[in-house]
């Protein structure tokens, strides 16, 4: 489980920020919601995540001021960032009906 | 709500010590604590700030995770591989090396050209002693000056000692290099029939050996390749490595080399036979304690800090 975690980390952040631009805490607390307690993230990991996408110019980081009235650093999903979100997405479709193809007859489930 | 400015400095000095020189990632960090704390004490639980941070750095990860992740992110930055910085490291020093060393070799040779003995090239030998080391320092500043956020980023560092002190650690890995060559050559070139201070060749190869101590070192203390291991098997890899190294300099004729007055190349191993039974043993023995315990001294404190940080720093998180 920790390994599929850590390989869907990226797009699942992907995800949550091109649903609405967002920053770091508001991003987990987001995809901890949505996990429903399958999984949690290290808090800390997901720092270093959001400073890739960054830099390979897949999300656009931006200073803001937040509801609280404090500075918050907010992430928005840019144009690269989409297209890379659907092409890892579809990747992760074709590898799980895989699975499922050769692991459910296994079990004795359908297909 | 707002944290006490105590409170808010304190978790500012905490991502500090995890996202080291990266201001805003630190900036980052702190403001995630906060909001996680705020969180905690909004929450309706029954907690004063110093147990709301015990939690939310609990949930963030041990600092040794975080700052190793930090430390990927910054690893990306560069553009060099490992094998290149190897390369270049050791491209830099044995130029620096080759060149002080040459110094000296060629004031013995215009000795004995114009006056027929090299007995004031002494002085020389002395200049080519310090011309190395300093040499090497600037080298190496200019090295990590261009790589420091990968060279010297130590993400697995207990307590962020070592990642807190990034700039002191190099400072103290240069005085070391300065001190390991300086220390021999002034040593033996007194007492000794082995000249070791108007030998180039002889001194490049150990030069070279310690060169390979400092990269395993460096290696296994700044994660370049995203290795898990933790800082106290990072050291002691190093260490013994390190050691090996050292025992092979000793004994192998391919890696520690002297060239004798007469012109003879000689094993280390054989230069020290020949000038135990007419050394002074105090000097020796000043030699000896200069040449090795500084060394193995440093590693011990190291070992012995890292530790008790370490068990600090997890009993930090068992609490929570």
């Amino acid at each position: 489980m920790k390994e599929l975690i850590g390989a869907s980390t990226e797009l699942i952040t992907l995800g949550v920020i091109a649903r609405e631009p967002d920053y770091g805490y508001r991003i987990l607390r987001r995809v901890n919601e949505a996990a429903a307690g399958v999984f949690t993230w290290a808090e800390g990991t997901l720092y270093p995540v959001l400073h890739k996408l960054e830099k390979r110019g897949l999300v656009k980081a931006t200073w803001k001021e937040g509801e609280s009235g404090r500075r918050r650093r907010y992430y928005a999903i840019t144009a690269a960032g989409r297209v890379a979100m659907k092409e890892q997405a579809t990747q992760w479709t074709s590898m799980s009906d895989i699975v499922r193809a050769v692991i459910m007859p296994a079990l004795g489930g359908a297909s | 709500m707002r944290l006490s400015d105590e409170m808010l400095a304190k978790i500012q000095d905490y991502a500090n010590s995890i996202c080291g020189n990266d201001r805003d990632a630190a900036q980052e960090l702190a403001n995630h604590l906060e909001d996680e704390m705020l969180d905690y004490l909004e929450g309706g639980r029954k907690l004063d700030e110093e147990e709301a941070f015990v939690l939310a750095r609990a949930h963030l990860g041990t600092r040794n995770e975080v700052s190793a992740a930090f430390a990927e992110d910054h690893v990306d930055e560069c553009g060099a591989t490992r094998t290149q910085r190897v390369w270049v490291c050791a491209f830099a020093f044995l130029i620096a090396t080759v060149f002080a060393r040459l110094l000296p070799g060629i004031a013995v040779a215009y000795d004995i050209a114009t006056k027929g003995s090299a007995s004031s090239s002494i002085g020389w030998g002395l200049f080519g002693d310090l011309a190395t080391p300093i040499a090497s320092v600037v080298l190496f500043g200019l090295l990590l000056a261009r790589w420091s956020p990968t060279v010297l980023q130590v993400p697995a560092a207990a307590g962020g000692l070592l990642q807190a002190s990034r700039g002191k650690l190099t400072t103290l890995v240069a005085l070391g290099l300065a001190l390991h060559l300086a220390v021999p050559s002034f040593g033996l070139s007194t007492q000794s029939v082995v000249s070791i201070a108007t030998s180039s060749f002889g001194m490049i190869l150990p030069a070279l050996w310690f060169l390979c101590g400092l990269l395993i070192a460096l290696l296994w203390l700044s994660n370049v390749d995203g290795r898990r291991a933790s800082v106290r098997n990072r050291i002691r890899t190093a260490a013994i490595g390190w050691a090996i190294l050292s025992a092979l300099s000793l004994t192998s004729p391919i890696l520690s080399l002297r060239t004798s007055v007469d012109g003879a190349i000689q094993t280390n191993l054989r230069s020290i036979w020949d000038l135990l039974p007419r050394a002074d043993l105090d000097q020796l023995a000043l030699f000896t304690s200069a040449f090795f315990l500084p060394y193995l001294a440093a590693f011990a404190i190291a070992l012995f800090v890292l530790r008790v940080r370490d068990r600090r720093a997890q009993a930090g998180f068992e609490i929570a």
